[in-house]
């Protein structure tokens, strides 16, 4: 494995410019000073002299004060749990009182919250015990509250995996089109950092005219995205952009329809890009698997292989049995560094250290191309992907039985199906305002002969296609 | 064309009622003109008003007012 820069430890490896806005430019040489004082600050009100550091919390904006937040708690060995800065206030707090974060980093300020929660004595880690780093949450507003544990090897061990695939070189600069709280966005600016690159940090969305200025002004070499980026960037038909300085496409956090693979592949061919096709979860830190681009015009339905130093295996439902045939689905397990510590849902979950899991049961439901690829079929997991972020539909149930008993939900990427909800305004408040649903990705509707198992349970599978029938109609 | 086209579409896209509709009206300035609504915006504008939309226009529809002056360009007065 070729070697990169620890970011965690280091800075200054790298000449020029780290870090760009439309007011500032940050070097390497300056990243790594602002960073080492920050670092020393935090570390200051955040460990105790017994060594034990409390949880902090980082509202990750896409700005340079973040950056050099989160790289400092990194630094210091302090926890940190990013979250969404458009989280509402209300489900902040609740997360950090479930969590106990103790400390809030915003700018330069280290604000304390909350008295620090030490009542277990820690032991010194043993080498083969690790220990929390981030704590990123899976889902959006939402906020089912479960966040994802990744330790300091997770974030190096993936951002090494995706520089041995991706063709990252220092003379790159890549643009935020996503936020960097999520697993996606943040591996896009720790890669960079660990060649030397360029980030542009922006609030600005793909559809503005601010971010196409930024990314023509400091020739941006990339794009990364969720399908709903590229419905987007089809809208603004990329192929006639003049983007001198463009080499790749990449895209991940859910399945693209193929025949939007097909249209990106046949600009990025006629443009001399490449069009990287990828598949991860928060869970494995960001990447589990890419299409090698040679081989993507055969695989457009599938997520390709397993990143370098990575391993998937398809076992069969129920009895777990390994599958190695291409005519079976089974549920997709995957094997590396980069498999999370676990879940934290309270205080005592991440000051435990913990032996790396190296495994995970993804919840896909996959089978095997008859050249060895992996192709996803299914989900076995509850929930749905709203425009790249995960939506619980248990959660969403339960929160939405106060408006009635009988709702249920169920759907797939980019459709959310409320099933016998009354079609009230309340109802459309709660999906508009606290789930922050377009109307045009929802639908109520009204099922008076709901489909069951054997074991009485609601057969969610063909509750979902009465539903995609019925909106079909 | 008149006004009440525009801010219906507007109103349509965004999902809001149409006394929120005005001129000064700007993405990203509230909540309910996201970037999905921004696509959906875009397409609504296309197909009420039979255009199809430059690049550039498409980035630059920063506002209702200023939707109303792209739409000139193209020969819509509304």
């Amino acid at each position: 494995m070729q070697k990169n820069a620890d970011i965690f430890n280091r800075l200054d490896y790298f000449l020029g410019p780290a870090l760009l806005t439309d007011k500032e430019s940050v070097s390497y040489a300056e990243l790594e000073q602002r960073v080492a004082e920050h670092a020393l600050e935090i570390e200051q009100q955040c460990i105790n002299e017994r060594g034990e550091p409390c949880l902090a919390a980082l509202a990750f904006e896409n700005n340079i004060e973040s950056v050099v937040n989160y790289l400092a708690a990194l630094r210091a060995q302090v926890p940190l749990l990013l979250i969404d800065p458009d989280l509402n206030i209300d489900m902040k707090k609740a997360m950090y009182e479930k969590l106990g974060v103790s400390i809030v980093l915003s700018g330069k300020a280290i604000m304390q919250i909350a008295p620090w929660p030490f009542h277990n004595t820690q032991k010194p880690i043993a080498s083969s015990k690790a220990k929390a780093a981030l704590l990123l949450s899976t889902s959006g507003s939402s906020g089912a509250p479960k966040s994802v544990m990744l330790s300091r090897d997770n974030l190096i061990s993936n951002t090494n995996s995706i520089l041995d695939y991706l063709p990252i070189e220092q003379a790159d600069c890549a643009i935020t089109t996503l936020p960097l709280h999520y697993s996606f966005g943040l591996s896009v600016l720790n890669t960079h950092l660990a060649k030397g690159a360029r980030i542009v940090l922006t609030k600005h969305p793909l559809m503005s005219k601010e971010f196409w200025q930024l990314f023509r002004e400091h020739g941006v070499t990339s794009l990364s995205g969720v399908p709903f980026h590229f419905q987007m960037l089809q809208m603004l038909r990329l192929e006639r952009m003049e983007l001198p300085q463009m080499r790749y496409l990449a895209q991940a956090g859910g399945k693209m329809s193929p025949d939007l693979v097909e249209h990106f592949e046949g600009i990025a061919k006629d443009r001399d890009w490449t069009l990287y096709v990828m598949y991860g979860q928060t869970e494995a830190t960001a990447r589990m698997a890419y299409v090698p681009p040679e081989v993507l015009s055969g695989a457009r339905d599938s997520i390709g292989k397993a990143i370098p130093g990575g391993r998937f295996e398809i076992r069969e439902i129920g009895t777990s049995e390994l599958i190695r045939s291409s005519d079976q689905a089974g549920e997709l397990w995957y094997f590396g560094n980069n498999v999370m510590l676990g879940y934290a849902k309270a205080a005592t979950d991440w000051t435990l250290e913990r032996v790396p899991q190296q495994s995970l049961a993804t919840g896909d439901i996959a089978e095997w191309t008859d050249n060895g690829l992996v192709r996803i079929t299914g989900r076995l997991s509850r929930f749905i992907k709203i425009r790249g972020k995960r939506l619980q539909l248990d959660h969403i149930e339960q929160a939405m039985q106060s408006i009635s008993k009988d709702i249920l939900c169920c759907g797939e990427d980019d459709m959310l199906y409320v099933v016998n909800a009354p079609d009230t305004e309340t109802t459309h408040q709660y999906l508009r305002e606290s789930l922050g649903l377009h109307p045009s990705l929802y639908q109520i509707t009204e099922v008076t002969e709901l489909p069951t198992l054997s074991s009485g349970k609601i057969d969610f599978q063909k509750l979902l296609t009465m539903c995609n029938k019925r909106e079909g109609e | 064309m008149t006004s009440e086209v525009l801010y219906s579409v507007f109103a349509k896209a965004l999902g809001i009622p149409l006394e929120k509709v005005n001129d000064d009206l700007t993405y990203n300035t509230i909540k309910e003109w996201d970037s999905t609504a921004h696509m959906i915006l875009v397409a609504e504008i296309e197909d009420t008003f039979e255009v199809m939309l430059d690049t550039d226009d498409i980035i630059d529809m920063s506002s209702v007012g200023k939707c109303r002056e792209i739409l000139k360009k193209y020969d819509v007065e509304c």
